[in-house]
Parts: C-alpha cells; structure tokens; sequence
C-alpha cells in the first residue's frame, strides 16, 4: 500500500484536491496523511519573544488545526480519525523534510486551473517540485475518475512515466491512453502522425509483462496551444517534470485535469 | 415558469424546436409559440405545424400538456398550456413586447451559422432580442453540437433561477460543464470562492462536475474568442455583474460575434 502525503489549506483547492484524493483512494487504496503548514504572516507578527511568543504560536497552531480538523472532517467522514501534522515553519522546506523522513510514495495538492498560468509556472520552479524524491499530484479540478487516465510525454519520457504508472496506479482497472508529443511551434493546429513502431511495441510489452493493457497511443505534433484541446478531457494526466517555460509546461498549463508529476530518474 | 419560442420559418428555427420541447419536458413550463411576420396567414400555418409537432412530442399519458390529460395528472392537478401567437411589425420589437405581457422567464430563438446570429431575410433579430430583453435569452445556432457549456461566474449574487436553468441545459444537452471564474480582485476572489466551494456541492450532488478555471477580467475577450471549445457559453447579466460593467448592453453584440457557441445569457 502506498503512503501519499497531502498538503491542505483551508480553501477551495484543498477542498477540491481532497475529495478528489479519497476518490482515488477508493481505486487505488492508500494510507493518506494530512500536512498543513500555518500562514504565520498571516496572521501578524508576535510582538514579544521567550514564551509570549511560544504561547502565540501555539495559539495559531491551535487554529489551523481545528481550521483543517474542519476540512477534513467535512469533506471525508472516515479521515477525520487521522490526525492532521500542523508544522509550523517555511511551507517547502517543511513538506521536503517530511516527505524526506517518512519516504511517503506520493505527494498531493490542489491549485485552482487558471487561464493565466503564472501560479502554475511558479509552482513548477518550486524548490519544493524541483526537488521531490516522489511524484506530485496537482489537483486543479474534481472531475469523475472514469474518465481514465492519459500518459503524456515525448518518446524519451514515456518508458519512465510507465513505471510510475505501474507502480503508483497498478491497481487501477483502466487502461491509460498514450500521448506522445513532438512540439513544433510553426504548426498550430494538432497533427496525426504514424505511431513509432519500435516505441509502440516497447509500451506493449510493457504492459504485456504485467498482465495489462494499454488505451489508445496517439502520436501528434504542434504547438502547445494546438494539442492544448486533446489533454483535457481525461481524470488524470500523467507527466514528466517539465522546465517552467517548456513547450511541454505551456501544454499542461492549459490542461483543467489534475496532473500527476513524476520524477524523471529510473526506479525499480 | 413560461418559454416563450419565438421563430421564423427558416430551418434553424424547425432545428431549436426539439430543445424547447425537451426544456418543456423537463421544467413543466408555459410555453408560447410565436411568429412574427407581415404575412400572417402563412406564419399562421407555420406556427400551426410547430405546435403540432411539439404536441407530438410529448408523451399522451405524462404530458402536462395535453387536453386529455391522464389520471395521474388530473390527480395532482398539473395543467400546463401550449399558446401559439401571431404577431405583425418589427420582429425583435414584437417579441420583446411579447415577453414582457406574457411575463417570461425565458426567450428560446434559433439562428442560422451561416451569418452571424442573424435570421434570414429579417437580419439581427436574435441578437437585438438577446441584448434588450429583460428576462434570460437562449440562442440556439443550427447545427451547433453543444457538447460542452461555459458559465461565466462573476460574482457571488446568483439566483437560484439562473443555476436551475443552467442545470436544466447540461442535461437537455448531455453536456460537461465549465466555470470560468472572473476575477479583477483579491476580495471579489475570495467571496466567489465560496460561493464557488457552495456551487461545487449544488452541482456534484445533481452528477454534475464542473471545470473551473479562472481567468482575469482583462483577458476575458482573449479567453472567449481565442478557441471555440464549448457549444454553449452562459453568462450572468445581472446588475451586479462585471460583465454588466465591461460589455454594457450595446457590447454584447461584440461578445456574441466573439464567439461561435449558442449563447445563454441569464437575468
């Protein structure tokens, strides 16, 4: 079973990125651990130092743990049992050290989809995204979970976006849609292109060797903005780390599902 | 609630019928059929096949709407009309008086793909009709599949009118649909997320799930004409409304050219 972290804030995001991770869960079946890390700024400055100052910090780690106890318990019944960790502290460095510590299999969040991708850019050149030891999961949208699932990568991410997938979603009934893309700026509308017979038959045994079967494996190229309209519609998107201002960043800014993000190093 | 379907007799008119009937079956409502033509025998006739073809569609033993109406109904006293009007005058003048005397929640007109919202041989009728009435206005492109809605969220006071009637056209359509989230502040963005969070749960609760994206006011001209992804664009245009405040009544016309989709504007 895997160990998935989840980051909550009390806001609409969070909302969204719970529900969605307890949908999952029911597929998938995890162990799930909630974090949330308090906005001390927020909240303004103690003015005193020693125990005053102790005294008010635990004041507002007393909030922000009813605020999440709220959340969780609103949105998920069967959660509430699990005791949220509220720490205090800078958010990255926190979460890192916690999913350094405790090895958890997968991290999770929301953030709304915006039509202005500067939030997720930002998000992207994290040191929190840059330095992940496991996949993230962005959560930018409840949507319905039979609505499968969609690899999307170029010819050199996609043999190490199938492992993930394999060992993240083995227990998933779906079979996962391939897209393999090759940007190419001059062209704006998507283009079909023939499958590469050498990869196709690499993902199939793939999929052969663990008694599994794949969806369909479309090739296209065009610009972002192009293949912009063929990532849209599926429950999850799975994807390499892209650099903030790739091609392949642009793609998945435009993309409303919520997008699983997996380290680009080999596993077993 | 009453419709008021106000046609012509070209095909894109024939082509909305078939929704006004399916609202009709969904909603229970009133429904008026009108034409508007300085030839009223002819539109007479027309009108006459457009209320036979709508009682057609209903079902005999359920239709609130037949004369003849069956025990169940008689038993819970559900008797709802089906009147036919002819007009003669200016189209869109006629039918906006029209719906102002029959007091209508909602104007179904169609209109063909080939010009710009416009109704043949008597120009942009739809689009006067969508810019001046006082209550919603639904317009219906021919041949237009609406797979996909967009509703224009823009603040927080919304009637639970409007979000009936945006529920009743994702199911007349089977279509998904999205949210999009105009923001122009921190405040109106944090009062919309409740509503937004509020919305989320009316609709999940219907089998509904919404896609949200946000957008910045400024970029809304962008976002609308930059791809035609959705059948059907719905937009608030209530008083408090930001669209109210960046396309005045005499803009929408702009924001509807902007755009291939069927439009829903909700007052």
């Amino acid at each position: 079973m895997q160990d998935v972290l989840i980051s909550l804030q009390p806001d609409l995001a969070s909302s969204i990125a719970i529900r969605y991770a307890c949908r999952l869960e029911k597929l998938v079946r995890f162990t799930m651990q909630v974090i949330h890390i308090p906005n001390m700024d927020e909240t303004g400055h103690s003015h005193g130092s020693g125990w005053v100052h102790e005294t008010w910090e635990n004041a507002i780690v007393q909030q922000a743990r009813e605020d999440i106890a709220k959340l969780v318990q609103k949105e998920f019944f069967h959660y509430s049992t699990v005791e949220p960790k509220i720490i205090p502290g800078e958010r990255d460095l926190v979460i890192l050290e916690e999913i350094r510590q405790k090895k958890y299999d997968l991290f999770i969040e929301g953030l709304l989809h915006s039509f202005e991708p500067d939030r997720f850019f930002q998000k992207l050149d994290s040191m929190l995204y840059r330095s992940l030891p496991c996949p993230a999961l962005l959560v930018k949208n409840l949507v319905v979970l039979d609505r499968g699932i969609q690899i999307v990568g170029t010819p050199d991410t996609i043999p190490s976006l199938l492992l993930w997938f394999f060992k993240i979603f083995n227990n998933l009934p779906a079979d996962p849609d391939i897209f393999v893309c090759h940007f190419e700026t001059s062209w704006e509308e998507a283009v079909f292109m023939e499958n590469d017979a050498a990869l196709i038959s690499d993902i199939e045994n793939d999929f052969l060797k663990r008694g599994k079967t794949v969806g369909k494996i479309k090739t296209v190229k065009g610009s972002p903005d192009g293949l912009a309209l063929l990532v849209r519609d599926h429950a999850l998107v799975i994807s390499a780390y892209p650099q903030s201002q790739s091609y392949m960043a642009q793609l998945l800014s435009m993309s409303p599902c919520p997008i699983l993000f997996c380290p680009e190093f080999k596993i077993d | 609630m009453r419709i008021l379907f106000a046609a012509d007799e070209h095909s894109y008119s024939t082509d909305a019928l078939p929704q006004v009937a399916r609202l009709g079956e969904n909603t229970w409502a009133d429904i008026t059929l009108l034409g508007v033509s300085n030839q009223s025998k002819a539109m007479a006739d027309i009108v006459n096949t457009y209320y036979k073809k709508l009682s057609e569609y209903f079902d005999p033993k359920l239709s609130p709407y037949q004369q003849s109406r069956s025990e169940g109904n008689m038993k819970t006293g559900i008797h709802k009309q089906i009147t036919t009007r002819i007009r003669r005058g200016n189209p869109s003048r006629e039918i906006l008086e029209e719906a102002k005397k029959a007091e209508c929640d909602l104007i179904v007109i169609g209109c063909s793909t080939q010009k710009d919202y416009t109704w043949k041989d008597a120009g942009d009728v739809p689009l006067k009709v969508a810019k001046d009435a006082d209550c919603s206005v639904l317009v219906i492109k021919e041949d237009k599949k609406i797979n996909k809605m967009l509703c224009c969220l823009d603040h927080d006071n919304i009637s639970q009118e409007s979000l009936e009637m945006v529920s009743q056209m994702i199911t007349l359509f089977h279509a998904d649909l999205d949210i999009v989230v105009l923001t122009d502040s921190e405040d109106v963005q944090g009062k919309i997320e409740k509503k937004l969070s509020w919305l989320i749960d009316y609709y999940s609760t219907r089998d509904i799930f919404p896609c949200i994206e946000l957008v910045k006011l400024t970029n809304l001209e962008t976002f609308v004409s930059r791809k035609v992804r959705w059948g059907l664009m719905a937009m608030w245009m209530g008083k408090k409304s930001i669209l109210e405040r960046v396309f005045p009544s005499s803009k929408v016309s702009r924001l509807l050219k902007a755009n291939e989709s069927s439009v829903l504007l909700l007052r």
